[in-house]
């Protein structure tokens, strides 16, 4: 029998002493009718999904009231699932978080890594348009199905921004929405199925015209092109996504929130144990869990998050929808084959293809680990990688990608057409070619920037239904030619649709991380940090912004 | 504030080591389903008057079957005999216990009975409370039939195939014995459909809590039918917590899920012995909705219970009998072999 009745005196003893000090942890809810929280201590290192950064100020109210930091660490959807199945998610973590569990379930190799769970909110994904453009299609008052969104999206009636499917949860889960209702069964889809919606979903796809890795850059992203004067008409996101935004005071126009009345795939939040965590790791597990599904926390995470409660006896707030009508849930696969042809079928056929540029220093600096690794990250993306996430990350069928070397100057672009079939060859050349890098000279970095920027204008202009960005690497401060202020005057110079084409700027190396943080705030880009994982895992990620 | 906290802190202490030591603490792991039940403060009561601290652990009843995540426990609780079968064949039992039972039904709502009824699928029983015809409705599954196909149906319309929302059925005992159910009347050939009645579903949950969950806070907008144990719905019913409308069907025939206690260590087993003898604890059990064999006690229970929205049988209705375990794991295993195709 495990009684211990000296460490109940030593409770009170703690007891005493915290009530003595000036700041003691509650141990009781404010409202008084809950029960005490449970305590834990140290550390949940938590895998999590990008979609949960907004939650953190409800985290330190968990750490004051359970003794528990909640550590997140962000990773895409794909390489989440990977390091679950795989196991290395339990090496260096006690839990996960995603929006949903749905897609990791159906892996083979799953099952056995995770262990309890509790679903904290629940937040479906749904059309967010502007008032205005919401009106226009008459669709503040008659809820639209997902084939009439398809058509009139093909019908360039509207635009949007969307997460891409392979690397966040919201969407992958706007795609399988959207796809099982166009299917319009009644049952879970099938990998028949998806091909045989081929043309109606690249239709939905042609209005696609803002990607993103995660919704916390989409939503700013979208943000940053009402800004720049080239507005999207929308967004397809999370409700709670949208509705944050209607509540920030960001945007010059309102987003009409629509249900389609066919359905929407709903995320439910579920804080999950990772199998074989240790004795302390359930304990604070229990007590984060506890505290989320309370219900003073719940109607917190409401207010705050516009989730809806995960726990019953929390009124809904107003601003949920629909008014009238029902919010049919729609089937998610059930098979791991269909739930991965979604999303390789997104990047080869369905998707408005991507033009990708990758401005690459080549100056001696260069030389060694930093071309190897620059070398070896290229290679992952032309087909070299053949984990899960490598395979669904790699360039796609239809996409264009340009490589421009630089040093003292910069070189002459070379560009990949990648085709839909048999896409090996093409990818065997740009093999060849990044194999042939070698690295030598100075640091043109803003005569690179300028070159890459015409190139988007020129071939914009011959071939503009395609979504361009630009990748910037470089691990030093420009050296030679153009300067930052030269380059932001050429910028400003641009047409509007180039002014908004996204940089993606890597730190790495002894790269100036002020001057790479302003090219990306100009140009609507964001940065990614390569100081210190490997430059292959930060080139996937860019990957979902392509 | 902090001066209450300390006075409730040291007057609890005083207490417990007048009663000579604080409670033990025994680690239970158990179907999603019955967390409720040991999260209510009375039944924590009742245990540590016993000089017991439970901490409880909710999981699917088949998904707790492995040894991993059997550790550390000192008793398993999943929601069946056959799931605890499983339980103590992957951790040797040092005692089992079957303190109560609950029959699986389907949580709807009125509007979708009386599409159903119309349908020839759903029928009152004796006690005026609502069957689901097993065979009917599988033989309207087997067709594919959608909701919006149903003549006249205001109530949810939805581009969705008529189906039983349910769990995984190789993780989680509701689902196991919905399969049974529907394998037993489909025969040795009907396997292809019992599967097709989980993958046309869409992702399924690992344990039955969490779908009930969500016909408790998102109602229809989550699913028309959501299988359940009896005892979760009246459960709810007593907390007030039911979605407007909702109403319960007994899968007819049904089949009586016994939650049954596998210990593992001298406590675990306390806490079986607890459950299964101990008054306020039964009296709590058939609170919480579940048959402890008593069958008065369960009339009382349901007499007090206003608002379930449809009349409940005190007596059991009519169930399949138990099934045999080795050929419930047979069927499963081969269920589970055309569940991964």
């Amino acid at each position: 029998m495990r009684r211990t009745p000296r460490l109940v005196l030593a409770a009170v003893l703690l007891a005493l002493a915290t009530a003595c000090t000036a700041d003691p942890a509650p141990t009781t809810p404010a409202g008084g009718s809950e029960d005490p929280y449970l305590r834990g201590s140290g550390t949940l290192r938590v895998l999590a999904g990008s979609e949960l950064a907004d939650l953190r100020p409800i985290l330190d109210e968990a750490r004051e009231a359970t003794g528990v930091t909640v550590q997140l660490t962000e990773i895409g959807t794909l390489d989440g699932i990977e390091r679950v199945a795989s196991g290395a998610a339990a090496r260096d973590h006690d839990a996960i978080w995603f929006s949903s569990n749905r897609y990791l379930e159906l892996h083979p190799d799953a099952g056995d890594k995770i262990g309890v769970d509790a679903k904290v909110a629940n937040s479906p994904v749904v059309l967010g348009l502007r008032t205005s453009t919401a009106q226009r299609l008459g669709w503040d008052k008659n809820r639209p199905t997902w084939s009439e969104i398809a058509a009139a999206a093909g019908e360039g009636e509207f635009t949007y921004g969307m997460t891409s499917p392979a690397t966040s949860n919201s969407g992958y889960s706007a795609l399988v929405g959207v796809a099982a209702a166009l299917a319009g069964t009644g049952r879970a889809l099938t990998t028949d199925e998806i091909t045989a919606l081929t043309p109606r979903l690249q239709s939905f796809f042609t209005g696609h015209a803002l990607t993103s890795g995660s919704s916390g850059w989409l939503a700013d992203a979208y943000v940053h092109r009402q800004t720049a004067g080239v507005p999207l008409d929308g967004l397809i996101n999370y409700e709670s996504v949208l509705l944050s935004l209607n509540a920030g005071g960001r945007l010059s126009e309102p987003l009409t929130v629509i249900y389609p009345a066919d359905g929407v795939v709903t995320a439910d939040y579920p804080l999950t144990l990772l199998a074989g965590a240790g004795e302390q790791a359930r304990a604070n597990h229990a007590a984060i869990a506890d505290f989320l599904r309370r219900p003073s926390t719940q109607a917190k995470i409401m207010e705050r998050t516009h989730r809806r409660p995960a726990v019953t006896g929390i009124s809904l707030a107003s601003d949920f929808g629909p008014t009238d009508g029902g919010l049919v849930e729609l089937p998610f696969p059930t098979r791991y084959e269909v739930a991965n042809k979604l999303v390789s079928s997104f990047g080869d056929t369905l998707r408005k293809p991507a033009r990708t540029i990758y401005l690459l220093d080549l100056s001696g600096s260069m030389r060694g680990n930093r071309l190897e690794g620059l070398q070896s990250a290229l290679l992952g993306l032309s087909g070299a990688d053949t984990s899960l996430s490598g395979e669904l990350t790699r360039f796609n069928g239809r996409e264009q990608v340009i490589l421009v070397p630089f040093s003292t100057t910069v070189q002459e672009p070379r560009r990949f057409d990648v085709p839909s079939d048999d896409p090996r060859p093409t990818l065997d050349r740009i093999r060849a070619d990044v194999q042939g890098f070698s690295a030598n000279g100075d640091t043109a970095i803003y005569d690179a920037l300028a070159r890459g920027l015409e190139l988007a204008r020129d071939l914009d202009t011959a071939d503009p239904g395609r979504f361009t960005s630009v990748v910037l690497l470089t691990d030093g401060e420009r050296t030679v030619g153009r300067s930052l202020d030269a380059f932001r005057s050429l910028h400003a110079g641009l047409p509007a649709t180039i002014r908004s084409v996204p940089v993606f700027t890597l730190l790495f190396g002894e790269g100036n991380v002020g001057e790479m943080t302003e090219i990306a705030t100009l140009t609507g880009g964001r940065t990614f940090d390569a100081r210190t994982g490997s430059l292959g895992a930060v080139f996937k990620e860019i990957r979902g912004y392509q | 504030m902090i001066v209450v906290t300390v006075l409730a802190v040291l007057g609890a202490a005083v207490g417990y080591l007048l009663a000579g030591s604080d409670p033990a603490t025994v680690r239970g792991v158990v179907g999603t389903e019955k967390a409720t039940f040991f999260a209510d403060p009375r039944v924590q009561e009742a245990f540590e008057k016993h000089g017991l601290r439970l901490e409880i652990d909710a999981r699917g009843s088949r998904e707790m079957a492995t040894t991993d995540a059997l550790a550390g426990y000192d008793f398993g609780f999943p929601a069946s005999a056959q799931a605890a079968d499983s339980v103590s064949r992957a951790r040797p039992a040092s005692g089992t216990y079957e303190p109560f039972g609950s029959p699986l039904a389907v949580a709807t709502f009125t509007s979708i009975v009386d599409l159903l009824a119309q349908e020839g699928v759903a029928r009152r029983g004796g006690a005026g409370h609502w069957m689901l015809d097993l065979a009917a409705y599988l033989d309207l599954a087997g067709r594919d039939l959608r909701w919006d196909q149903i003549a006249g149906n205001v109530a949810y319309p939805a581009r969705r195939d008529v189906l039983v929302t349910t769990t995984h059925p190789g993780y989680s005992g509701s689902a196991a014995g919905y399969a049974w159910l529907a394998a037993t009347h489909l025969g040795p050939d009907g396997l292809d459909q019992v599967a097709k009645l989980f993958t046309d579903q869409g992702g399924l949950e690992r344990s039955t809590g969490d779908p009930f969950e969500r016909y408790l806070t998102q109602g229809l907008n989550f699913a028309p039918l959501v299988l359940a144990y009896e005892a979760q719905y009246i459960e709810a019913a007593t907390a007030g917590t039911l979605p407007p409308g909702a109403t319960l069907m007994y899968l007819s025939p049904t089949l009586l899920s016994t939650h049954t206690v596998v210990a593992f260590t001298e406590q675990g087993d306390e806490v079986g012995r607890l459950l299964a003898t101990d008054p306020t604890l039964r009296s709590l059990a058939a609170e919480h909705g579940y048959r402890t064999g008593d069958e008065g006690a369960f009339a009382d229970v349901l007499d007090r219970l206003a608002g379930a929205g449809t009349p409940l049988p005190a007596q059991l209705p009519e169930a399949a009998p138990a099934p045999d375990p080795a050929a419930f794991e047979a069927m499963l295993t081969t269920l589970d072999q055309h569940l991964r195709q």
